[in-house]
C-alpha cells in the first residue's frame, strides 16, 4: 500500500542567481516517520527548510505539505505544523506566561498543561523575559510550545544549536517519545549527528547539487561500510572505481567506503595486483558514515 | 478569526506599549510646556498683545512649533519597537508561521500600529483643543488646527514607511526607501508659515497617507518569496 | 493583483520624491539661469518723459563688473550727471545738501521741505492678505485716556458682531449688542465677508475698518468714546470689492480693487475716481507720489508698465519696460532635457507640478523607456502584462523619475512563471 506522504517535494530545483543549489530533488516523508536531513554547510539544507516553510519560492518544482503547496498553505494546514527556528528563536520580549497566552489564541486544541509541565521545571522567575534565558532554557520553552500546540508535523531546524549535552538529551528524549506515542511526523536538521542517530527513522543526506542517500537509517548503516587496510605504496588511486564511494588515505593507511562487501573489495585490490595487509571492516557510527560518504574537507 | 487577531494585537501591544506610552508622556509634556509658555507670555505681555502677535506678526508666531515632530517621533517609536524585534533573527518567520493568512497577519500588525497612532493623535488633538479653546477664540484655533494636520498625518506616513522598510529583505532597497520616505515627509513637516497655511495641500496629503498604507504588503510579499 | 497595484502606488511615491528633490539638487549643483542686467524706469518732471536706466554687465560670462546706462524711449542716451538734473523731485536731499536745489520746478515755487512732504510710496495689491476675521477696533479718542484702550478683539459672525475680551476669552455681551444694533440699523447683513484697516495705527484709529457684509455692501466701522460709528459707503460704480488698500497721502483715503480688476481711488470726501489702469487681478503694484504726479507701476508676465497720473488722477503717459526672456544656460537646457517636471507645494495653493517643454524631455524619456524595456524582457516580463506596460508608460511620462521608481520597486515574475514562459517559447 502506498504510504501516506505528509511532505512531498517533487523535482525541486533552485538556483541562487546562476549558482545551482540542487536540481530535481525529490523528498518524501511518510506519516509517522522522523526524517533527518544531513549535509555539509552550503549543501542546501536551509534552502530546503525555507522552501518547506514557504519563505522561498523554488525555481521549479513544488513542495507539498498535506497536499498543499507550501507557497500557499491554508491556515488550517499551518495549524497542523509546528516549527522550530534554528537557535530556538522565539519572541524574546515576552516572558513564559505571555508567550503561552499569545500562542494559545491560535490553536483551538492548545494543551496548556503540556507546556507548563516543562516550564515549571525551569529555574526562572515568573516575569523573566525569554531574552534573558540561556539557550537551553529557550529550547525548553520552544519544546513546551510545540508540545502544547500538538501539531501533526514538526519541522525542527537545527534543534541542537547552542544546547549543552544535557538539554540536547532532554530534547531528543522528549521529541522521540512524543512523536512515536502520538504518531507525529518530524522533519529535522542538525549538525550533531549523534543526536540525530538517537532520534530519526529515515535519513536524507545532501551534497552539493545532489542527494546522496534517502533511505531508512538502518538500511543505510547496514549497507554502507568502511574497510581499512595498509598498502606498500601511498600513491594508489582507488577513487575512480565504481565500488568506491569515497577513499581517504594517510600515507599508506587507506580507508575505503563502499556499499560493497569485504569480498568485493578484496577482489578489487587483487585484480589490480595491489598487495594489502591488516584488512578489516570498521564499525561506523552515523557520523562516521556521513563523513565517509561526503568526505572530509 | 477575531480571537487570533486579538492575540496578535496582544503581542503587538507587549512590544510597543512602553515606547508608545513613553512618547505619549513626551507629547503631553510638550503640550503642557507649550501652553504654560503661552500663559506665561499672556501674564507678562497681556492677552491682547499675545493674540495680535499670534494673528499678525511677521514672521508668524508659531507658539505650537514644539509639537511639530511629536507625532512623527511617536510613529518612529511605535514602528521601531514593533518591527525591529520581528526582523532581528528573522522572528517574522514565527509570525508568518501562525495559522492566519500572511496578508491578514501583516495587515493586522500594521493596523494595530495605525490604531495606536490614531489614539495618540486623538489624545494630542484633544489636549491641544482643550487648552487652545480655553485661551483663544475660534479664529485662532481653526487655522492652527489646519497647520497641525500635516504634522499629525506625518505620523501615519512615517509608520507606513517604517513598516515597509522593515519588511524589505534587501538592505540597499531599505536605504533607497528610507530616502524616499524622508523626502515625502518633507511635504508633511511644513512650518514657519502663518496659521492655516498648507490647508490647500491637506486633501493630497490625506490621499498620500491612505495610499502609503499598503506598502508593507508589497515588501512582505518580497520577503516571503525570498526575493533579495 | 493587489500587490501589483500597491507597487505602482509605491513607484508614484518614488516619482513624487524624486521630482521634488532632483530639480533642487540640480539647481544647487548647476546654475540653470543666465544672468541679466537690471532695468528701471522713472518719469522725469523736467522732460515730461520716461528715462530708462539699465545695469549692463561688462562681460556676459562674468557678472562681476558693469555700469548703469540711461536712455529715453527714443533711444537718446544721457550721462549720469545730466540725469540727476532731470529728477529734481527724487533727489531733494542730495541737491539740497549740495546747495543745487532750485527755487522753482516746472514753474512752481518749491522748497525741499515742501517736496519731501509730498513724496510717498506704497505697495498695493488686488489680492487680499492674510485674514483671520479677528481684529482690533481702536477708539478714535484712545489717545485721550487709557480707559479707552480696547481690551478686546472683534469678529462679525452670522449672529452679529462679537467683542471677545482677550483676558477671559469671553464675549462682552453688552458691547456686542450695542454694535450689532447699530449695524443692523444700517441694514448690515451678517456675517462680514471681509474687513480691512490701515496698517498705520493712527489712520486705523481715525478711519476704523472697511467691512463688506454678506450681500457685498460696503460699510465703514469705527468707534468713538466707546460708541459705535457706522457708515454705509457707496461702492465704486456699484461693483463688489475685492481688496482695499489704505492710502498714504492726504488726497487718497483708499485704493479699492473691484472684483473685475478695476482700480478706484477713494477720495477723503468718499467720492471715487476710476483709474485708467489695466486689470489688476492677480497683481500687486506700487504707487509713488510726489508734488506733481501719482505714478503707478504694474508688473506683468514679461514686462512692467508705469502709468503717470496728475494730481487729479488724469492719465498723462505710460510706458512699458519689456524684459527679454532670461537666456538659458547650457545647464538650464540640460535640466529640461533630463528632468521632465518639478513637484512642490506652496503655502496657500497646495501642490503644483511644473512641466518642462515636452519636446525637450520626450526623447530622453523614450531612450530610458527602451532601456527599461530591455531589462524587463531580460527578466522575463511580457508586453502582454498590463503592469509591464504601465511601468513603461510611467517611464515615458515621468522619465528619469519613473525609471528610478520601477527599478527601486521591482516586481520580478515568479521563477515558475519565467520557466513556464521559456518553455512556452520553446
Amino acid at each position: 500500500m502506498e504510504p501516506n506522504y505528509v511532505i512531498q517535494c517533487i523535482n525541486l530545483t533552485h538556483y541562487y542567481g546562476k549558482k545551482l543549489v540542487y536540481e530535481n530533488l525529490n523528498i518524501n516523508v511518510a506519516e509517522g516517520r522522523i526524517l533527518g536531513l544531513l549535509g555539509k554547510n552550503g549543501a542546501g539544507k536551509s534552502t530546503t527548510i525555507n522552501i518547506l516553510n514557504g519563505f522561498l519560492e523554488p525555481r521549479s518544482g513544488q513542495c507539498l505539505i498535506y497536499g498543499e503547496n507550501t507557497q500557499h498553505l491554508s491556515p488550517a494546514t499551518k495549524r497542523r505544523i509546528g516549527y522550530l527556528i534554528e537557535g530556538h528563536v522565539q519572541y524574546a520580549f515576552m516572558n513564559v506566561h505571555q508567550i503561552e497566552k499569545f500562542y494559545s489564541g491560535f490553536y483551538p486544541n492548545w494543551k496548556r498543561d503540556a507546556y507548563f509541565n516543562l516550564i515549571d521545571k525551569l529555574k526562572i522567575t515568573p516575569h523573566q523575559k525569554i531574552s534573558t534565558m540561556s539557550c537551553g532554557q529557550r529550547a525548553q520553552v520552544a519544546l513546551g510550545l510545540i508540545l502544547a500546540q500538538d501539531p501533526d508535523l514538526l519541522i525542527l531546524d537545527d534543534f541542537s544549536l547552542g544546547l549543552d549535552p544535557g538539554y540536547r538529551r532532554l530534547f531528543i528524549d522528549y521529541m522521540r517519545e512524543y512523536a512515536k506515542a502520538e504518531g507525529k511526523t518530524v522533519f529535522l536538521t542538525s549538525h550533531i549527528i549523534q543526536d540525530m542517530e538517537r532520534l530519526i527513522d529515515d535519513i536524507l543526506i545532501m551534497d552539493y547539487n545532489r542527494v546522496l542517500v534517502q533511505s531508512p537509517v538502518q538500511d543505510f548503516t547496514s549497507r554502507f561500510k568502511e574497510f581499512t587496510f595498509e598498502l606498500d605504496r601511498d600513491d594508489v588511486e582507488l577513487k575512480e572505481h565504481p565500488l568506491a564511494v569515497n577513499v581517504e588515505h594517510l600515507r599508506n593507511h587507506y580507508e575505503f567506503y563502499t556499499y560493497g562487501n569485504e569480498t568485493e573489495v578484496k577482489q578489487l585490490l587483487e585484480s589490480q595486483g595491489i598487495a594489502y595487509r591488516n584488512f578489516k571492516e570498521e564499525p561506523m557510527t552515523l557520523e562516521d558514515a556521513f563523513i565517509g560518504l561526503t568526505g572530509k574537507y | 478569526m477575531k480571537r487570533p487577531l486579538l492575540h496578535l494585537f496582544y503581542k503587538e501591544w507587549i512590544k510597543t506599549r512602553w515606547a508608545f506610552l513613553g512618547m505619549l508622556l513626551l507629547g503631553i509634556a510638550t503640550m503642557l510646556y507649550i501652553f504654560t509658555a503661552v500663559e506665561n507670555k499672556i501674564t507678562l505681555q497681556g492677552a491682547k498683545t499675545i493674540l495680535l502677535r499670534i494673528l499678525y506678526d511677521e514672521p508668524p508666531v508659531i507658539y505650537y512649533a514644539s509639537f511639530r515632530y511629536i507625532p512623527l517621533l511617536t510613529a518612529i517609536a511605535v514602528g521601531i519597537s514593533q518591527y525591529v524585534p520581528e526582523i532581528t533573527q528573522k522572528r517574522i518567520r514565527l509570525t508568518l508561521h501562525l495559522p492566519i493568512g500572511n496578508h491578514t497577519l501583516i495587515a493586522g500588525m500594521a493596523g494595530f500600529g495605525l490604531v495606536l497612532l490614531t489614539l495618540g493623535n486623538l489624545l494630542y488633538t484633544g489636549l491641544f483643543l482643550y487648552y487652545n479653546v480655553r485661551l483663544f477664540p475660534a479664529e485662532i484655533t481653526r487655522p492652527v488646527m489646519i497647520s497641525l494636520t500635516p504634522w499629525l498625518l506625518s505620523s501615519y506616513i512615517a509608520y507606513n514607511f517604517i513598516a515597509m522598510i522593515a519588511m524589505e529583505p534587501g538592505k540597499w532597497r531599505k536605504v533607497a526607501y528610507s530616502v524616499i520616505a524622508w523626502y515625502i515627509l518633507q511635504f508633511f513637516l511644513v512650518g514657519d508659515r502663518p496659521h492655516g497655511a498648507f490647508g490647500a495641500s491637506i486633501p493630497v496629503l490625506v490621499l498620500m497617507t491612505i495610499l502609503s498604507s499598503g506598502g508593507v504588503l508589497y515588501t512582505s510579499q518580497r520577503f516571503y518569496k525570498g526575493e533579495r | 493583483m493587489l500587490i501589483k497595484i500597491i507597487r505602482i502606488i509605491a513607484v508614484l511615491f518614488a516619482v513624487t520624491a524624486a521630482a521634488s528633490v532632483l530639480p533642487r539638487l540640480y539647481d544647487t549643483t548647476f546654475s540653470s539661469r543666465g544672468g541679466r542686467g537690471h532695468k528701471d524706469i522713472r518719469y522725469s518732471e523736467i522732460l515730461k518723459d520716461f528715462i530708462i536706466s539699465e545695469y549692463v554687465y561688462s562681460s556676459e560670462k562674468s557678472h562681476t563688473a558693469g555700469q548703469t546706462i540711461y536712455y529715453d524711449r527714443h533711444g537718446k542716451s544721457y550721462s549720469r550727471d545730466s540725469v540727476d538734473q532731470l529728477f529734481l523731485l527724487d533727489n531733494v536731499s542730495q541737491l539740497a545738501y549740495e546747495g543745487r536745489f532750485p527755487d522753482t520746478i516746472c514753474g512752481m515755487a518749491v522748497t525741499p521741505e515742501l517736496v519731501s512732504s509730498e513724496a510717498f510710496s506704497q505697495y498695493y495689491s488686488a489680492q487680499p492678505g492674510l485674514y483671520y476675521g479677528l481684529c482690533e477696533l481702536r477708539d478714535r479718542k484712545s489717545y485721550t485716556s487709557r480707559s479707552l484702550e480696547p481690551r478686546d478683539l472683534f469678529r462679525i459672525t452670522p449672529e452679529g458682531i462679537q467683542f471677545i475680551v482677550c483676558e477671559t476669552n469671553q464675549i462682552d455681551e453688552e458691547k456686542s449688542r450695542r454694535f450689532t444694533t447699530e449695524l443692523t440699523r444700517l441694514d448690515f447683513r451678517f456675517p462680514a465677508l471681509r474687513m480691512w484697516t490701515s496698517p498705520d495705527k493712527s489712520v486705523s484709529e481715525a478711519i476704523g475698518y472697511y467691512v463688506t457684509d454678506s450681500k457685498n455692501y460696503l460699510y465703514c466701522l469705527s468707534m468713538e468714546l466707546s460708541t459705535p460709528v457706522v457708515q454705509k459707503l457707496e461702492k465704486p460704480d456699484n461693483k463688489n470689492i475685492r481688496n482695499v488698500n489704505f492710502g498714504k497721502s492726504s488726497d487718497i483715503r483708499a485704493l479699492l480693487i473691484t472684483e473685475d480688476g478695476d482700480t478706484y481711488i477713494q477720495h477723503p470726501d468718499l467720492s471715487y475716481t476710476r483709474l485708467a489702469l489695466p486689470s489688476s487681478l492677480g497683481k500687486s503694484g506700487t504707487l509713488n507720489g510726489n508734488l506733481f504726479y501719482r505714478i503707478f507701476t504694474l508688473p506683468d508676465r514679461n514686462r512692467q508698465t508705469t502709468f503717470v497720473f496728475d494730481r487729479d488722477f488724469r492719465l498723462l503717459d505710460s510706458c512699458s519696460l519689456y524684459y527679454s526672456p532670461r537666456p538659458q544656460s547650457t545647464a538650464g537646457v540640460f535640466k529640461e532635457l533630463l528632468l521632465p517636471l518639478r513637484i512642490g507645494q506652496t503655502a496657500w495653493n497646495g501642490f503644483y507640478a511644473d512641466w518642462s517643454p515636452i519636446k525637450r524631455f520626450i526623447w530622453f524619456n523614450l531612450i530610458l523607456t527602451a532601456i527599461a524595456l530591455y531589462y524587463k524582457r531580460k527578466n522575463g516580463n511580457r508586453l502582454s502584462d498590463a503592469f509591464t506596460v504601465t511601468d513603461l508608460l510611467l517611464v515615458v511620462v515621468f522619465g528619469i523619475y519613473g525609471f528610478i521608481g520601477i527599478f527601486a520597486f521591482p516586481l520580478k515574475r515568479s521563477q515558475k512563471e519565467i520557466v513556464k514562459s521559456k518553455s512556452a517559447d520553446l
